[in-house]
């Protein structure tokens, strides 16, 4: 499989990307941006914050209390340790209840559990009803970006897209297509068996989902079919659903720059009595997926993010690069924090490489995760063995006196032998530069890397007759 | 609460809901209100059924449904036995609404028993009346309100119509709810 550094490569090569990427995530940047200029908002911001600590001090606490709501009101809880096993309890249900259509809502953890493949094999048709997952899902792609996952396509790719569908040519117009979204996606909707959504917060107290939507996707699913299910990574738990007026304002000022998306959708139990809508069943299903044993580390608070996606519209190597490049599920400064935790370093070891560290994603971060830390951290904790070997070594000769002066006085020496790699002409004071250093590697290439002085302090200090 | 404090909420209200995309008319008299609802809701559906919750207090006190009735609309209520099978049918949907969120033009509006979720989701217009005194600044303030009888089975916010941007961030309107919102603000 290619690496992050060819990945990246392909993607700034890609012109039709560039061109999505400069346009789309400058817009949503400025969007981010204003949403902090009101002080209601900042107020918001840290109450938000607080709640989401708050949480994560005792998440197995209120899980178990979250599931004590739920199965009072009707709901049907499902505990889930891995992808796998929301994968087997989803087709289940489905199986069970003989469904055969289902219609999705936006959500990443049904992403990061890889359901539809799941879905899929066993006979059952899987419709994404989000635009962009929808435009996504007919192009064969996975999201690149959590909040906008078709933001890297662009308007002639989409007609084609919808054109094939309804087996016509299509004009390149966005209401167009978008009415012959709702139009296909409407028939879904009533004839689909099963619902399944994620979920932005789960209330323990009074066992809410709350989903939240511009297209009404969530509202669709969770209305029509006979069975709605919830898929809940672990960490959306809230302690009260009141804490609701202060996450969802600033969930959705950081995503989209609105004081609220169009849609807020709570939901509290399945369909009652006397009902005629809403679902007869309600299923919701805790995904732990690598995030329990997150708690009570250093990277806690990572599991208070609430998927805003801000910290990938600020990034300039997401911006860059976008969001396929990762290759994984969630990209960007989260991404590149969240993929090796939830995998316990099997995935994503290189990603905490694709930054440059200039602390935007922790500016931007509504919730005040220090991401930049975290990318730090993970690089030492991922570092691959052999680099591991030679800091070691360095960082034991640098605690002696001895090792110290030896090794400062054979750098001088060994600097002379890239003098002969030095710099170009132009550069001003060329003779104390290389402009190559064996040994390492990319670092130095597009860098001048000053040379140590030739004769150590210590050695110049006793030969001008200072005291050793 | 003062009547000059009311008053900024609903200006307030008026310039969210527009900014939401939302069609705004009022503050009206109750009786005014229900003939806008009933020539609205005529000039939409024409000779498709409106769709409309079994109860609903703010439609309940003005006796709204008579007045539809009276128009000659053929209404679709939660107690037809076809209900489903008519759903697609309904061009209009009519509701009250629990409380308003003056800051973003939201509408908060209670389903369950009586009054079902789609009434407000699939036909092509909800028309929704909201009573001032129900404008709250803010969505702590609302929720409050919203809540306070009891936590409705399912308890929907909107602000305006249907929207996305998913394609290259264009905003598109009507994807999956109505295409067209429009809120009637109702005198007490």
């Amino acid at each position: 499989m290619a690496s992050l550094s060819e990945r990246a490569r392909a993607a700034v090569a890609d012109d039709q990307l560039q061109e999505a990427l400069g346009s789309l995530t400058g817009v949503l940047r400025r969007l981010t941006r204003a949403a902090t200029d009101d002080p209601r908002v900042a107020e918001r911001r840290e109450r938000a914050a607080a709640v989401r600590r708050e949480t994560l001090a005792d998440l197995p606490g209120w899980l178990d209390r979250l599931e004590r709501t739920l199965r009072a009101q009707g709901t049907t809880v499902h505990r889930a340790g891995t992808a796998d096993d929301v994968r087997k309890i989803v087709l289940g249900i489905a199986q069970a209840e003989g469904v055969e259509l289902v219609v999705k809502g936006k959500s990443m953890a049904t992403e990061e559990v890889h359901l539809n493949p799941a879905l899929e094999a066993a006979g059952i048709e899987v419709v994404e009803t989000d635009l962009g997952e929808y435009i996504v899902q007919l192009a064969g792609e996975t999201p690149s970006h959590i909040v906008g996952p078709a933001l890297h396509k662009r308007l002639p790719e989409i007609t084609a897209l919808f054109s094939r569908v309804v087996g016509r040519d299509l004009p390149e117009d966005a209401e167009v297509l978008c009415a012959v979204a709702r139009q296909v996606l409407r028939e879904k909707f009533f004839s689909a068996g099963m619902g399944i959504t994620g979920a932005n917060f789960v209330a323990a107290d009074t066992g809410t989902v709350v989903l939240v939507t511009n297209e009404g996707n969530g509202r669709m699913c969770s209305t029509l079919p006979r069975i709605h299910v919830v898929v809940m990574p672990v960490e959306k738990v809230i302690p009260r659903l009141a804490d609701i007026a202060d996450l969802v304002p600033v969930l959705t000022r950081w995503a989209t720059g609105q004081a609220l998306t169009t849609y807020v959708t709570m939901i509290t139990g399945p369909r009652g009595h006397g009902d005629v809508d809403g679902p007869e069943q309600l299923h919701v299903v805790f995904l732990d997926g690598g995030r329990l044993r997150l708690t009570g580390t250093a990277y806690a608070d990572m599991l208070a993010c609430i998927r805003c996606g801000a910290c990938l519209n600020v990034c300039p190597v997401y911006r860059k690069i976008g969001g396929h490049a990762y290759d994984a599920v969630y990209s960007g400064p989260m991404g590149a924090v969240l993929t090796p935790l939830l995998s316990g370093g099997r995935e994503g070891r290189d990603l905490p490489g694709a930054s440059s560290l200039c602390g935007a994603c922790t500016d931007a971060c509504p919730v005040h995760i220090p991401l930049a830390d975290h990318l730090v951290r993970l690089r030492a904790d991922l570092r691959p063995r052999r680099r591991r070997v030679v800091w070691g070594a360095w960082a034991r000769l640098w605690a002696r006196p001895r090792g110290y002066r030896g090794s400062t006085r054979w750098a001088g020496r060994l600097a002379r032998l890239f003098a002969r790699h030095r710099a170009s002409a132009a550069t001003p004071g060329a003779d104390g530069w290389a402009a190559s250093v064996p040994g390492a590697g990319g670092w130095a290439g597009a860098r001048d890397v000053p040379l140590p002085a030739q004769e150590a302090f210590r050695d110049w200090w006793v030969r001008r007759g200072g005291a050793p | 609460m003062t009547d000059s404090v009311t008053g900024g909420l609903v200006e307030e209200m008026r310039a969210s809901l527009r900014r939401a995309q939302a069609v705004v008319h009022g503050p009206v008299t109750p009786a005014d209100a229900v003939s806008l609802v009933v020539e609205r809701s005529a000039a939409l559906a024409a000779d498709a059924s409106v769709a409309v919750p079994a109860t609903d207090d703010v439609l309940d006190a003005t006796d709204l449904l008579t007045s539809l009735r009276h128009a000659g609309l053929s209404l679709l209520t939660p107690d037809d036995p076809d209900w489903r099978a008519r759903l697609p049918g309904a061009l209009v949907g009519v509701t009250g609404a629990l409380a308003g969120i003056a800051e973003s033009g939201t509408l908060a509006l209670g389903c369950g028993p009586g009054r079902p979720r789609a009434v407000s989701l699939t036909p092509d217009t909800h028309l929704c009346l909201l009573p001032v005194e129900r404008i709250e600044p803010d969505f702590a303030a609302a929720f409050a309100r919203a809540s306070a009888s009891g936590l409705p089975p399912a308890l929907v916010w909107v602000s305006g119509p249907s929207r996305s941007a998913d394609i290259e961030k264009r905003i598109t309107m009507g994807v999956h709810g109505p295409r067209s919102v429009e809120v009637v603000l109702v005198e007490s």
